[in-house]
């Protein structure tokens, strides 16, 4: 194995103090399933790695009226098990499911996931169209962070060196839904993700919407344009959905002209994915199901 | 290179070790304790062949800095194994003549126990779900699954899992 040295922090109190002494000479090691991959490419060279797996503390997932915090240090397994974010989020709850394998999902943590922030990342559409809050700590204190404004770029946060994610507070969505494609079942990275909360009156017309594209270029993005034109629309007809979908949300996708990871996904296929797994999200957390026959009868 | 003092609870023996930053709780397993049962595959949490249980969880130990398993509680494919008695999914494993060349089979046997545990009443998408992440380059997947499902039954019969 490659050279790293190890320290582990039992307390946050320790672990932002192992971060201010470090600085950019260190990482944050949790569930460990992308960390060791990068120390074992030779990404990540000549560094202290802070043990954080074990910080009770930053675990949990609570309710307080509307409102759920999750940990950081929460284990994708523990929220697709959870009653709560079934409810409340089942975007992000179906997001865990697709998330790697169950193995994978035990150590694997939430937090990890968006401090990583990799452009294919599964929690990350789900925690945007929530509007999660990230709170972020540091030894100088605590801050807050939108999600909006949290993930920058391929490996890049707004989280500095010396700081933490703690936890993800958002509004309960119990009308939200996560598609994800990837090239098999099993530990697949997403080829195009899409996550939509979504209010609609009784006939199916859109009344608010949050749509949120997961590998859409360097990173997971807020589709603003799209949510714009998708108010009033009805839901059910393939016409009406068909300008803000898949013309305007292209707007919101980052260009991209050459194919990512060799021959992987070409930009053009993965911007008719993202539309057809919006409209697919966006029908099942309307209706419950994506109704991919059944539009026509309606 | 800086050296750690930890203690693993491994198939229920706690043991004492010295063991470096970078090692991993898989190389500690098969060189220090000698349970061979782990096997390493492919070193990027993709083949589980490595995996082990953190209490009734499974975990892949290619991904673990021995020293920040300090305390937790193994259990290794050797580990299923009491009193020379093979758990229901081992013994599944064979009957169902779900092995061939063998290297993935302490790997499936560790995802299995943690499926059965979890989930006694699975069916079958279930277990094929669970067991998503666990390679057979045999490709004998039929004759895995068969076995776990067998093994439910067994543990809803009062076997050990």
């Amino acid at each position: 194995m490659k050279d790293f040295k190890l320290v582990t922090a039992k307390t946050v109190d320790e672990a932002v103090e192992a971060l201010a002494k470090y600085g950019d000479k260190c990482k944050l090691i949790a569930g460990g399933t992308d960390a060791m991959l990068m120390i074992r490419d030779g990404k990540w060279n000549n560094l202290t790695l802070i043990n954080i797996r074990d910080i009770e503390e930053l675990r949990g997932i609570k309710l307080e009226g509307d409102t759920v915090t999750i940990g950081a240090l929460t284990r994708l397994s523990d929220i697709e098990h959870s009653d709560v974010l079934k409810e409340h989020a089942p975007c992000l709850w179906g997001a865990a499911q697709l998330f790697a394998d169950p193995t994978n999902r035990h150590s694997a943590t939430i937090g990890g996931n968006v401090g990583r922030c990799n452009t294919v990342g599964d929690t990350l559409p789900s925690l945007l169209c929530l509007d999660a809050v990230v709170t972020i700590v540091s030894k100088e204190g605590e801050r807050e962070v939108p999600m909006s404004e949290m993930l920058l770029g391929p490996g890049k946060t707004a989280c500095e060196p010396n700081e933490m994610i703690a936890k993800f507070t958002f509004k309960s969505q119990p009308n939200s839904a996560y598609m994800k494609f990837g090239r098999r079942k099993s530990m697949a990275l997403s080829m195009a993700g899409s996550a939509v909360s979504i209010k609609v009156d009784d006939k199916g017309i859109v009344e608010d919407i949050r749509i949120a594209a997961g590998n859409a270029g360097p990173k997971a993005v807020r589709c603003y344009n799209a949510e714009k034109a998708m108010i009033g629309v009805d839901l059910k007809s393939d016409k009406a959905i068909e300008e803000p979908l898949y013309k305007v949300i292209q707007d919101d996708i980052a260009p991209r002209k050459k194919p990512r990871l060799g021959n992987w996904i070409s930009g053009e296929y993965r911007r008719e994915l993202i539309s057809v797994l919006t409209k697919r999200a966006a029908r099942k957390a309307a209706f419950g199901e994506c109704m991919l026959c059944k539009q026509e009868e309606a | 290179m800086s050296m750690h003092e930890i203690t693993l609870i491994v198939n229920g023996k706690p043991q004492k070790l010295t063991v470096k930053s970078n090692e991993l709780l898989l190389n500690v397993l098969r060189d220090k304790l000698f349970l061979t049962g782990a096997k390493y595959g492919c070193g990027i949490a993709e083949c589980s062949a490595c995996t082990v249980l953190k209490g009734d969880r499974s975990i892949m130990s290619c991904l673990v800095p021995a020293v920040a398993a300090d305390g937790w509680e193994i259990t290794t494919p050797e580990g299923l194994v009491v009193d020379g008695e093979l758990n229901a999914v081992q013994e599944e494993l064979v009957n169902k003549g779900a092995i061939q060349c063998g290297f993935c089979t302490p790997g499936m046997a560790m995802t299995g126990t943690a499926c059965v545990r979890e989930n006694p009443d699975a069916d079958e998408a279930f277990v094929r779900d669970y067991m998503r992440g666990n390679y057979c380059r045999c490709t004998g997947y039929q004759a895995i699954v068969e076995a776990i499902l067998a093994a439910c039954e067994d543990a809803k019969n009062g076997k050990r899992v």
